[in-house]
């Protein structure tokens, strides 16, 4: 059993690795609480899914999905830049209207994929099995993408983006357009996430415009558990540990399904899980601490030094 | 560009402030407050400015101006006879750079120190290329300039920024500075955050610095001695005007003690002890 579970949650770990690549360039580099992801992921699956109906071989609709993806990820940026608009409200708008233009944009709610070729069924054609085919090309997408992320982190370009998502202010006193790698990283942060929709709607043989809904949370957990893991600085480490807690995020769910817990929970399971592992990132051992104990009194002054740390920021 | 307006740009002071006005809205709707009223400032190049006054005199809004994080309402800022009062900061680094009191504001931390330097070079040229700086460069400029603090930092190029004190991420930044080589140099308070030995170490190399690049230089300090001791010219303000100007010969004649007491005079404010001590002994 155990066996089993690891390859499902590696198998569809793998289709969100993407997603979990623009989350964290979205989030951990940009420092840009982005949820346009959760619509650039349906966008992606929708446009991806559109191009394979009107003959684009499978690769060129991955990356017609991107372009969908990096589309939107312009305009949130746009909304943010030039209406100065926070990123999260500016988010939250755009994935309402990401759901509309993905229905508009495949004519329908749902569309099936079966008899078209697809990455996956190209794999398959050499005699592989689905869930071999599905780990293969997933992570050789994500491998290739990822490679490519940390190339660019570590280009000129990159590091002026990073140092952008650190302090604005000392990032243009250096010489640095901050709007620019703003909204260049957002574009790329979108992409990625689009690139995940692709492969799940390829993979799964058909697009379904609610494959959207709560994939945000998906992309959360694994940040959560990748970071919570391994916490490094060096950005190849930071992207090789997202990766691992979206498969360890995977691998989670599918031994709670296998465990008996009914699928409606697993939305449940995934707040839980992502607070677990906030909690004992946050408070390690002393998250379990009785009171009394020289556990418990370090906990309780870390929290009283976040209380006086702690600052307002507002919304709108 | 023609010979005549070549000419008139080399001859032109490195900062010109016309008319320079900078309000903030107060509390109320109709509340205004002026930080700078009015100045008319010229800068002659490598000249080093030392710029004293109490709180809230529009020291650090001057800076500001000068740097590109605030723009002017009213007048116009020309640095080397450019018309820069419309450009952002991030379009005036090649030519102005700023190091702030707060060193956590003036290295990237969680960026190692060799990167902080790399981003300091390439924001020199203007340029952020796609694809990897030349480390071996980066690396050679950044240790040049370093040894001079004799901190021992030069050795530590690949550790995170966010591992160093307050006074060694000052020395990074000034070296930062150093390596990127600004017309204008601003120092806000650069020193003030540092424990007394460290504070001099900084001042001392920060001196040798801007002579050996000649780099016109305004320096905010709250440190009178140190106002007299390492500049060629000293500006008082008060409430957004410029109240004492003193170069040359009038400078060179005034005394801490004199200066100590043209301030409270000017500002109607009493000195804190620690310099009314200082002149004294």
């Amino acid at each position: 059993m155990v066996t089993d579970v690891l390859l499902i949650g590696t198998q569809i770990g793998l289709l969100y690795g993407p997603l979990a690549l623009g989350i964290y360039l979205a989030i951990n580099v940009l420092s840009l609480p982005d949820l346009t992801l959760e619509g650039s992921f349906g966008l992606g699956g929708a446009a991806a899914a559109s191009s394979l109906l009107m003959g684009f071989d499978p690769v060129s609709s991955l990356l017609i999905g991107m372009c969908a993806g990096a589309l939107a990820g312009l305009i949130t940026a746009l909304l943010h830049v030039v209406l100065q608009m926070n990123v999260l409200l500016a988010g939250i708008l755009m994935t309402t209207a990401a759901w509309s233009v993905s229905i508009a944009v495949m004519g329908t709610g749902n569309v099936s994929l079966v008899r078209f070729e697809t990455l996956f069924t190209w794999l398959q054609a050499l005699g592989l099995g689905n869930q071999q085919a599905t780990i293969l090309m997933a992570g050789g997408v994500t491998l290739v993408l990822a490679l490519l992320l940390v190339w660019l982190l570590h280009t000129g370009y990159g590091l002026a983006t990073r140092a952008t998502g650190l302090n604005i202010q000392t990032a243009r006193g250096m010489g640095i357009r901050t709007e620019k790698h703003q909204i260049f990283g957002l574009m790329m942060a979108n992409a990625l996430a689009a690139a995940s929709g692709a492969l799940v709607a390829q993979s799964q043989g058909f697009m379904d415009v609610s494959i959207q809904g709560g994939v945000i949370v998906v992309g959360l957990a694994a940040l959560t558990i990748g970071t919570s893991v391994i916490r490094s600085d060096k950005v190849a480490v930071g992207i090789g540990a997202v990766i691992l807690g979206v498969i360890v995020y995977r691998c989670i769910v599918a031994l709670s399904l296998r465990l008996g817990i009914p699928p409606n929970s697993v939305r449940l399971i995934t707040a839980l899980l992502v607070f677990a592992f906030i909690a004992a990132r946050i408070h390690g051992k002393g998250t379990f601490a009785l009171s009394g104990f020289e556990s418990w009194r370090s906990r309780r002054r870390k929290h009283l030094q976040f209380l006086e740390n702690d600052r307002v920021s507002s919304l709108l | 560009m023609s010979q005549a307006s070549f000419e008139a740009r080399v001859s032109a002071p490195a900062i010109r402030l016309i008319n320079a006005t900078k309000r903030f809205a107060g509390l109320g709707k109709r509340e205004v407050f002026t930080a700078l009223d009015g100045l008319n400032i010229n800068v002659q190049r490598g000249c080093c400015v030392a710029l004293i006054g109490s709180n809230g005199a529009g020291k650090s809004t001057l800076l500001s101006i000068l740097m590109g994080t605030l723009l002017l309402d009213e007048g116009s800022l020309q640095i080397d006879g450019a018309d820069v009062s419309d450009q952002p900061s991030w379009q005036r680094a090649a030519r102005v750079a700023l190091v702030r009191q707060n060193p956590e504001h003036n290295v990237l931390s969680s960026l190692s120190i060799e990167e902080n330097f790399a981003l300091a070079l390439m924001g020199r040229e203007g340029v952020f290329r796609l694809r990897r700086y030349d480390r071996t460069a980066v690396r050679d400029a950044a240790r040049e300039a370093l040894r001079k603090f004799g901190m021992g930092l030069e050795d530590r190029l690949s550790e995170s920024t966010g591992t160093l004190s307050g006074g060694q991420r000052q020395a990074v930044a000034m070296a930062m500075a150093a390596v990127r080589n600004p017309r204008v140099l601003l120092l806000d308070e650069h020193v003030s955050a540092l424990d007394p030995k460290r504070a001099k170490v900084v001042a001392e190399v920060t001196e040798q610095i801007i002579r050996a690049q000649s780099m016109t230089t305004i320096m905010v300090t709250h440190d009178l001695g140190h106002a007299l001791a390492h500049s060629d010219r000293v500006l008082m303000m008060h409430r957004g005007r410029v109240v004492m100007d003193l170069s040359g010969k009038q400078k060179s004649e005034l005394d801490l003690a004199g200066l100590a007491a043209s301030f409270e005079e000017l500002v109607g404010e009493a000195l804190p002890d620690r310099t009314i001590l200082a002149a004294a002994s």
